[in-house]
């Protein structure tokens, strides 16, 4: 059971994503508000997806900031961006990757499994 | 009147004055005709010799003359000589006396106290005033002889006379007279008659036959004139000119006939053809005759050959060695009636006039002849007198008058006449050319070498003499070097024989010294030398009785120092001797009125030079018993009463005299005022002629006033038009809402209008002169305007366009768009540009703020598009489960739609991140071929026309966005797909050139006109054909591709024809 967490403050695409990783060996949380993180104690989750748009910060900031932690560090990120230059920042910002919306369900699936399998091992 | 005035001394003047006076005819039958006589005193034998000859002629009369060389006969001689003379005649022979009349059957015996005057038709004696020396005596005797009686008279001569008259001998010539010298000697037969004037040189026995052989033509003077057209005369006229060049039609035929007939009766000759015969025979004679024609007549014409000689050779000469300063000086020594004279002038004149040369000219003409020189100067000359002169110098050189052609005074002012003896009085220097009018002719052989020496005194060096007729034995060789001899002519030579002409020594002796020898001389008697203003320059003697202490100021004048009684006589006798310039004395001037009063005798001698005229004045006191004169009769003592009667009537004939001497000055100035009103009236002319010169000027300057009013109308028109053409434009430029500037080449403002001024919140007025970056405290001084005007100026483009961000004063930060260009090349106007600036601050924040809204438009609409494709792609694979059912097919609709969606805000916001310049390349390494064959593949998917790729050669790895590209071979692929709908295939090629690659896609169709691929990289462009509808899209695939290969470096064509498809390729350098 891998626990995905999302940051995002738009209601739609935490719902979206709820739906995409349904599945079992999923659990999904979200926070709206990305101070929220920094704040865990336990229950670290194995992969972050953060959109680069927040109300009040910045997405990439934020992933910096994540990656500074020793609780978080050495989390994998995921940016996800309306912008189209969003992969090359991510890598610059320490993700793992960056997908640029609209996204295809498929592909995301991929990533995350591969993601985790390599965190895995 | 046909007076001849042949005279130079008071005695013959007074024979003409005479004339005048009684206003006589000349021809008067009664006049016998004469022979005269004349020969030296020592030759008391020769009238004896030549009237025992012819049987005497009642009708002639004889006078006998005799010269002694101023030394008076005593009465025993006088008595001899009648004796002897009688002895050889029956004629009554009569001593000539004062106011004897001649008439025919007598002979006249006189001595040279005596002349021939023509009075009241007679032939009188008279007593000469003033003794004369033999030689002028005889010339005047003859002259006389000549004007009294023409054509009636034969001079018979001694040698010993014949060498002194010349011009007497001219006048008797002139008149038709025959003259003879008559001699035994044999040396002197045997010379020639040319060289004295004489017709003859004959033995006496010989001279009777031929004397008697002429009388005939004597009683008949009147030899009618042969009839025109006459063989004989047209053969002479003929010859005169083929063989001596000589053209005597000109002349008046009468002188021609008298000069003709004359010649005819030397030789005897009956008829014209008679003496044809003799011409045609003898060269000798024609040279006679023709020098005879050439001194007798008198006209305006060089004999044709000194003519030619003039303008060929002499003048030519003269006037290329002449010194510009100074005058051309040509000297005639002998005047005639200033004819030759005035001659020259006009041949000179018209050379100058014919070459465009200039020079001064001085024309010296002088004549022992006073009379002649009257003539020359008063200049105007009858009909007859200018027959055959050219119209062309009777219209330049004569002015047209009532009485007759008054020689223009032009050529009046040129020359000069005065009376000279060229033997005596001194010659003219620093002369270029003497014309000697055949004045040679005659002289006998001292003189001729006096002549000459005159001649080559006067001449500046390489002067030219042109002596008329002389024999060549006579050449000056050592003076003068011969040019030619037709007509003679001699250029002087430089020799070491200067002329010394006596009065220069004179004048090199002192005055006073002079005066002191002469005192010495007489035992210093009472003297006064005075100077030529009549000033006591020194007294002599005893003066005291003869001078008076005047009441008024003190006065060295003479006529105020000397007694009252001395005055008159005093003034007389110094008028005389400066006349006659020689000493003159009168005796028994009584001193005071009573009868026992001391006689003076008074003398002035003349001490003339170059320099001064001083006089020396003698008086001397006369013994009280003195005879008074010659004519006293001796034998008993003169009373006191008669004495002073004598005195009286001697002062009464002298008055008489002096009255003569004064009417004859009174018509001399009448003449001179009456030259000068003519002179007045010509000058009047002259102004009236200027007048209306000046009238017509005038009228012509009227003329141009209009002209130039109406032109000055015509450019105050032109200037209003020019005006308002200069306000329009300035009305333009003022009008103009964007602020602009005309700059000068070096890139100063030359005008500013309102708006820049305005603007910039500066005086646009005040612009000119000024550089663009020192306005506004250097509000346009940016490194990229100056960069960029610097290219304008130096003409590396052609215009500029830039856009600036810039701080101006009271409006905050602005960006400006400038534009300049060259100004449009305006006629003979300077070069310039024009700059203008456009605000574009607020466009640009329009569009700055478009392109934000849509990138966040764009961006925010990604996240709902985002959400829609996720819901509907898990909503496809929850339906897929349940295969063929209807919703599976709405969802993968819903899918398309949705990626379109998505595909136009990502379109949307490249577009943005372009114009925004946001948009970063990711460059990196990769092979295009794969990324080409992945995105073919990609694209097969969608569509059934076959995608074919051709491979040309292999393609290097290069390096570049492979994002970017693959969205425009996408891009590319995807509108060859939508245009070639229909069509059967796509073909893409690519290759590889130096440094770069290419891929080309090429579709079969529908292409596009030429006018559609004008703009079809531009933004949101869009073919119109066919109907938009069929192909959706808002336009922008073509502008993101070409901006995307553009930022490459590279570069993305198309060719494209209407229904037959279009090529695009991408070129992409390597790295």
């Amino acid at each position: 059971m891998k626990h995905l967490l999302l940051v995002d403050d738009d209601p739609a695409i935490l719902d979206v994503f709820g739906m995409i990783f349904s599945a079992p060996e999923y659990n999904v949380s979200v926070f709206s508000n990305p101070d929220a993180i920094f704040t865990l104690k336990t229950d670290i989750p194995d992969l972050i997806f953060l959109d680069t748009r927040l109300s009040g910060a910045d997405g990439l900031e934020v992933c910096r900031r994540l990656k500074k932690g020793s609780l978080t560090r050495d989390i994998p990120i995921i940016l996800i961006s309306a912008s189209p230059g969003i992969q090359q920042q991510a890598r610059e910002a320490g993700a793992v990757a960056g997908i640029e919306k609209p996204f295809s369900i498929k592909e995301l699936r991929l990533l995350v499994k591969t993601t985790l399998n390599k965190r895995g091992k | 009147m046909q007076e001849k005035q042949f005279t130079h001394e008071p005695a013959i003047s007074q024979v003409i004055l005479d004339q005048y006076l009684n206003n006589t005819p000349t021809h008067i039958p009664s006049v016998p005709p004469v022979i005269a006589i004349a020969y030296p005193a020592g030759e008391s034998a020769f009238p004896s010799l030549l009237l025992q000859g012819p049987d005497p002629d009642p009708a002639l009369a004889w006078i006998i003359m005799e010269y002694s060389d101023g030394e008076t006969i005593d009465k025993d001689q006088t008595g001899a000589r009648i004796e002897a003379i009688r002895q050889h005649t029956r004629l009554p022979v009569i001593i000539a006396a004062h106011d004897t009349l001649v008439e025919a059957g007598h002979v006249y015996w006189a001595s040279q106290g005596f002349s021939l005057q023509f009075i009241r038709r007679q032939l009188i004696f008279r007593a000469a005033v003033t003794p004369t020396k033999a030689d002028v005596g005889a010339d005047l005797f003859l002259a006389a002889l000549a004007a009294g009686a023409p054509r009636r008279h034969a001079v018979l001569l001694s040698p010993g006379v014949a060498d002194r008259v010349t011009s007497g001998l001219q006048v008797v010539r002139a008149e038709g007279g025959y003259s003879f010298v008559v001699t035994d000697d044999p040396p002197f037969l045997h010379r020639r008659s040319g060289s004295f004037l004489a017709d003859f040189i004959l033995p006496a026995a010989k001279t009777a036959t031929i004397l008697r052989s002429l009388l005939p033509r004597f009683s008949q003077p009147g030899q009618p004139l042969p009839p025109p057209g006459e063989p004989a005369w047209n053969t002479i006229q003929r010859i005169l000119l083929q063989d001596k060049g000589f053209d005597c039609t000109p002349y008046p035929r009468r002188d021609l006939w008298r000069c003709l007939h004359r010649r005819m009766g030397i030789h005897g000759a009956a008829s014209l053809d008679a003496y044809t015969a003799i011409l045609k025979e003898d060269i000798e004679e024609l040279s006679l005759l023709c020098d005879e024609l050439c001194t007798t007549l008198s006209g305006f014409f060089l004999d044709p050959a000194t003519a030619i000689a003039l303008e060929k050779d002499t003048f030519p000469s003269l006037l290329a060695r002449r010194q510009a300063s100074r005058p051309l000086r040509i000297w005639l020594p002998r005047c005639i009636g200033g004819q030759p004279a005035y001659s020259v002038a006009m041949h000179l004149l018209d050379y100058l006039h014919t070459h465009k040369a200039t020079a001064t000219i001085q024309i010296f003409a002088t004549d022992l002849d006073k009379a002649a020189i009257d003539r020359a100067r008063i200049g105007i000359y009858d009909a007859t007198e200018i027959a055959g002169i050219s119209p062309h110098r009777l219209n330049r050189y004569f002015i047209k008058r009532p009485d007759g052609y008054h020689i223009h005074p032009d050529i009046r002012e040129i020359c000069v006449f005065a009376t000279q003896n060229l033997l005596k009085d001194p010659p003219f220097s620093h002369v270029d050319l003497i014309i000697g009018c055949s004045i040679l002719v005659g002289l006998n052989n001292s003189s001729l070498d006096q002549a000459f020496r005159r001649f080559h005194y006067a001449l500046n060096p390489h002067g030219f003499l042109l002596p008329g007729r002389m024999r060549s034995k006579d050449y000056p060789d050592e003076l003068f070097q011969l040019q030619s001899e037709q007509p003679i002519l001699f250029v002087r030579r430089e020799t070491a024989m200067p002329f010394e002409p006596a009065y220069q020594l004179q004048s090199l002796r002192d005055g006073e010294k002079e005066a002191d020898k002469l005192l010495l001389a007489g035992y210093v008697p009472a003297a006064l030398l005075i100077d030529e203003q009549y000033k006591v320059i020194r007294f002599y003697g005893d003066l005291e009785p003869y001078l008076r202490r005047s009441p008024d100021r003190p006065s060295l004048h003479v006529l105020r120092m000397v007694r009252d009684d001395l005055v008159f006589e005093l003034n007389e006798l110094i008028e005389q001797s400066e006349k006659q310039r020689r000493a003159m004395k009168k005796d028994g001037i009584p001193l005071g009125p009573d009868e026992d009063a001391p006689r003076l005798s008074l003398e002035v001698a003349p001490l003339f030079s170059s320099e001064r005229k001083w006089r020396l004045i003698v008086i001397r006191e006369m013994p009280a018993a003195a005879p008074q004169g010659n004519e006293r009769p001796q034998g008993r003592g003169p009373s006191a009463k008669d004495l002073r009667i004598l005195a009286l009537e001697d002062q009464l004939n002298e008055m008489r005299r002096l009255l003569l001497a004064a009417n004859q000055d009174a018509g001399q100035v009448q003449q001179a005022l009456e030259r000068a009103n003519e002179e007045i009236m010509a000058a009047n002319e002259e102004l009236l002629c200027v007048n209306e010169q000046l009238q017509g000027i005038k009228e012509q300057l009227l003329s141009f006033n209009l002209e130039l009013h109406t032109a000055n109308e015509a450019l105050h028109i032109h200037n209003q038009d020019l005006e308002r053409s200069a306000k329009y434009a300035h009305a333009v430029l003022a009008s103009l809402h964007r602020p602009l500037v005309v700059l000068q080449e070096d890139g100063r403002i030359q005008t500013a209008n309102p708006s820049f001024g305005r603007f910039f919140d500066v005086d646009a007025a005040k612009m000119a002169g000024r550089t663009l970056f020192s306005i506004g405290n250097g509000v346009l001084d940016r490194e990229p305007l100056r960069k960029s005007l610097h290219r304008l100026l130096e003409n590396k483009v052609s215009s500029l366009r830039l856009e600036l961000s810039t701080e101006i004063p009271g409006q905050g930060g602005r960006i400006l768009a400038i534009n300049a260009g060259r100004m449009q090349k305006v006629k003979e106007g300077p070069p310039g540009f024009v700059l203008e600036i456009e605000d574009i601050t607020q466009r640009t924040i329009a569009e700055r703020f478009k392109d934000d809204f849509i990138g966040i438009a764009s961006h925010e609409l990604k996240s709902p598009a985002t959400t829609i494709q996720a819901y509907s792609q898990l909503l496809y694979e929850e339906l897929a489960n349940a295969p063929g059912s209807q919703p599976v097919q709405l969802v993968r609709k819903l899918n398309g739609q949705v990626s379109r969606l998505t595909r136009l805000t990502k379109d949307l916001l490249d577009v943005t991140g372009i114009s925004q310049g946001l948009v970063q390349l990711r460059k990196e390494w990769f092979d295009i071929r794969a990324l080409l064959t992945g995105t073919v593949e990609e694209l097969q998917v969608t569509t059934p026309i076959r995608l074919v790729v051709e491979e040309e050669t292999t393609l290097p790895a290069v390096r570049a966005d492979r994002e970017r590209i693959g969205q425009v071979l996408v891009n590319l692929l995807s509108n060859a797909i939508k245009y070639a709908e229909g069509t059967r295939e796509i073909i893409v090629r690519a290759g590889a050139a130096a440094k770069s690659v290419w891929v080309s896609v090429q579709d079969f169709g529908m292409g596009m006109s030429p006018d559609g691929l004008k703009d079809i990289f531009g933004r949101f462009c869009r073919l119109e054909e066919p109907a938009p509808n069929r192909l959706p899209g808002v336009g922008l695939g073509l502008y993101i591709s070409s901006e995307i290969v553009r930022r490459h470096g590279g570069e993305i064509t198309v060719t494209s024809e209407k229904e037959k498809g279009s090529v695009f390729t991408i070129h992409l350098p390597i790295r």
